[in-house]
């Protein structure tokens, strides 16, 4: 089920109303209303795949219990190897099988052999990436002695697929996320209030900036061959504000939709496109993702500590990894090794802690030199982008190398609407860049206030694009 | 809790109350769909000539310009599987119809409404052509069947109202079913949009193999009633021509063109870059303006009496 169709727009009020009202009287009832309505969520798309994340909970539980219950070294690394094993592979067959396979015979193609390895017809189950790494979470934190393994199965099921973020996050740990089923849950209207706005700041930035961004991305990235430098400069730039405002929109619906049953999910993004280096950028950009590779990957690896060899190594890994993670093509690979070799100088000079604190603070404007040290990091970004939407590396070369060398001025590819709305969504992030989403605390009078709200929900309604998926469910 | 419901209720009683407006207003103000069904209701027992397709139709064929009792059913984006539906839901109304004109574009047959981004525009039939919702592959809970507003989208509604509000005519259709807004030529926007347009309608995917089956269930209910059927291809603007898929297009031609020698009521005419159709008779790259549809239909009409 999509947040942003009609759908949604039934399935919230209703579980919600169910949620609070009838089944809201013993905890265990709610949780497995919670664990029923996720199942139902997911299995909106394609049932099929339910057994998936059945079969990972059921082997993540055990493997769970099995740790609890041994302290034999060895026995606990065999239990994690088979969780990580498991999860991993399925991972690896629905999602990169057809990627490994093709590179493996273009590998041998580059020797002069044919050989024939067989595709699979395979369709990738939705959020497969998610919830495979939330439920890895739990597994590695207990082998790792930081958390205690649950014995409520019917918790733990409910945390794996919790559906406001199962399909696209954030990807939550299991110590933020599974002691919340465990207690009953009272309704806060604060809460739930700032979980509506939340909410509706997602509706804009998905359906407003995101869907109308991708026609214009989707346009010129289809035809790149053929448009001008500046045409291929506003694609690259709308690309960059869909994925922005898809994900980021997503995550905003997410954690808005918790609160209004009670949870708090981790935060993903703080404003990413106001950082001052690329080290800032990614502790603001898929911040559970990023902290999940940090901890789960970069440290065990030895993250920092070691010399510049291991510096450089566990870097270029975790990038790398990242990158591949997202999806099975060499454009992001490519992607995350660009991401390493712009953070490797920041971090080799010690300066990637630099900007730990929000940019311009108490100030209207940046300085200049925090609006270079912005636009530089912005502009990084951008290229990075491209290979990211390109189909192939070739093209992503392709569209760069046409960007800066030709430059015909093309009316046609300047939405002036769409660009409007991303000036509006820039501006009041700008303005609220010190609270936890776009609509947070608003300090306005209230009449104001709800004629903002009345405003955004008419410009979803009229100037919400062509309704697109989102990106991050394909990953 | 009932703080909150209350509050929400009240905050969502202002949209609530836009939503019924804007429902009720889509229900009784007249449209285009709603003045061509009428029409066609109330001449379709005397029409000798019925005019199906897309928008190339729509605009492109003028029904004045035929002497015979001729109607315009064609409309936007209407692909062969509704021609076929239209067709079996009022051919047996038509008692003296002798020829149905059915224009092909060079992405006709690989195109199906239902899988288009203007897939909202099926449910324009379910309202006013009267169709039935499994007809038209809509299931049977489906909440947009029920609301106009959901099934043509909240934003479509929205930008209509505003055209209300300005006590605009939305019926922008002739009593004889012509698309009559398409007025003069804007050469140097035709140049400029033609490879975006032509390049969007290459982009469609639809079976070309189970079109040509619905093509072929016209063509068959075409001979039991001893229905004429013509199939054209409308002239198309020269920049468009040059970016439309040859390899498709052949293909397309070289159907209707079997079709035509294999079933003796079946014509075919290609008449897709038709000498002396200029820029200038275009409204947009594919598009006939007001002189062009006047000219391709009087040239019909005249090679039809041939």
């Amino acid at each position: 089920m999509l947040f942003n169709s009609l759908d949604f727009g039934i399935f919230l009020p209703l579980v919600f109303l169910l949620y609070w009202f009838v089944f809201n009287k013993n905890l265990r009832v709610q949780n497995l209303f919670l664990l029923i309505v996720s199942y139902v969520f997911y299995g909106w798309w394609d049932w099929r795949f339910l057994s998936l994340i059945l079969f990972s909970s059921v082997l993540d539980f055990k493997v769970g219990q099995l740790l609890l219950n041994t302290d034999k070294h060895s026995r606990r690394k065999l239990l994690l190897g088979i969780s990580i094993f498991v999860n991993l592979g399925f991972l690896g067959v629905f999602k990169y099988y057809n990627f490994f396979a093709d590179s493996f015979v273009e590998a041998f193609q580059l020797f002069g052999k044919d050989i024939a390895v067989s595709s699979l017809q395979i369709i990738l189950p939705v959020g497969i990436s998610f919830y495979t790494f939330q439920t890895l979470s739990y597994t590695i934190d207990i082998y790792n002695r930081k958390m205690e393994p649950t014995r409520d199965w019917l918790s733990f099921f409910a945390f794996v697929s919790f559906f406001p973020q199962l399909v696209a996050g954030p990807i939550e740990r299991a110590s933020n996320l599974l002691p919340q089923f465990y207690k009953k849950r009272t309704f806060d209207y604060h809460s739930a209030t700032d979980g509506c706005r939340q909410i509706l700041w997602g509706f804009f930035k998905k359906m407003v900036i995101a869907d109308n961004c991708a026609t214009m991305a989707n346009q010129i990235f289809d035809n790149y061959e053929d448009a001008s430098g500046f045409s291929l400069l506003l694609g690259a730039l709308y690309f960059t504000f869909q994925i922005y405002g898809d994900f980021s929109g997503y995550s905003d619906i997410a954690i808005g939709t918790s609160r209004l049953f009670g949870f708090n999910l981790m935060r993903n993004f703080a404003y990413p496109y106001f950082s001052r280096d690329i080290a800032e950028f990614w502790r603001r950009w898929h911040i559970s993702l990023s902290t999940w590779f940090r901890d789960y990957l970069y440290i065990p690896l030895g993250g920092s500590r070691g010399g510049l060899k291991i510096k450089l190594k566990n870097t270029l890994i975790i990038f790398v990894v990242s990158g591949f993670w997202h999806g099975a093509n060499w454009t992001f690979i490519v992607w995350g090794f660009l991401n390493a070799l712009y953070f490797l100088p920041v971090m080799l000079t010690n300066n990637n802690r630099n900007h730990m604190g929000i940019v311009a603070e108490g100030k209207l404007f940046p300085s200049l030199h925090e609006f270079f040290k912005i636009s530089t990091t912005f502009g990084l970004t951008i290229i990075a982008w491209i290979f990211f939407r390109s189909n192939t590396v070739t093209d992503a070369i392709l569209y760069i190398k046409r960007m800066f060398t030709t430059y015909t001025y093309n009316g046609a590819d300047v939405a002036k609407t769409t660009l409007l709305f991303v000036f509006i969504m820039l501006t009041v992030e700008w303005l609220q860049r010190d609270k936890q989403y776009g609509l947070e605390d608003l300090k306005i009078p209230k009449f104001t206030r709800h004629a903002v709200y009345y405003v955004i929900i008419a410009c979803i309604f009229y100037f919400g694009g062509v309704q697109q998926t989102f990106i991050y469910f394909q990953f | 809790m009932e703080q909150f419901l209350r509050k929400i209720l009240l905050f969502f009683s202002l949209p609530l109350v836009c939503f019924l407006i804007l429902e009720w207003q889509m229900r009784v103000y007249p449209n285009s769909y709603t003045e061509k069904m009428e029409n066609f209701q109330s001449v379709k027992a005397d029409i000798s000539c019925l005019i199906l397709g897309n928008s190339h139709a729509y605009y492109g064929l003028n029904p004045s310009f035929f002497p015979d009792k001729t109607y315009n059913l064609a409309n936007l984006s209407q692909s062969i599987d509704i021609d076929r539906l239209l067709l079996e839901h009022d051919i047996a109304k038509m008692p003296k119809l002798k020829r149905i004109i059915l224009p092909i574009s060079t992405f006709s047959m690989n195109f199906r409404i239902e899988d288009s981004e203007e897939s909202w525009r099926k449910y324009d039939y379910l309202y006013y052509a009267g169709f039935e919702q499994a007809e038209l592959n809509i299931p049977k809970y489906e909440l947009r069947a029920k609301s106009m507003v959901l099934g043509k989208g909240i934003s479509s509604c929205m930008k209509i109202m505003l055209k209300i509000l300005k006590g605009e005519d939305l019926r922008y259709c002739s009593n004889l079913g012509w698309a009559n807004n398409y007025q003069g030529s804007n050469i140097s926007s035709i140049v400029a949009n033609s490879e975006k347009t032509a390049k969007r309608h290459n982009s469609f995917e639809y079976s070309f193999e189970a079109n040509k089956v619905i093509l072929e269930g016209i063509i068959s209910k075409c001979e039991e009633r001893g229905i004429e059927l013509v199939l054209v291809n409308l002239p198309v603007s020269k920049p468009y021509y040059t970016f439309t898929d040859q390899e498709k297009w052949v293909k397309v031609v070289a159907e209707l063109s079997d079709q035509a020698a294999e079933n003796s009521h079946v014509r075919y005419i290609n008449w897709i870059q038709k000498e002396g159709f200029g820029i200038e008779f275009f409204h947009d790259p594919d598009h006939l303006n007001h002189e062009g549809a006047e000219k391709v239909s009087k040239l019909l009409d005249h090679y039809l009496k041939q």
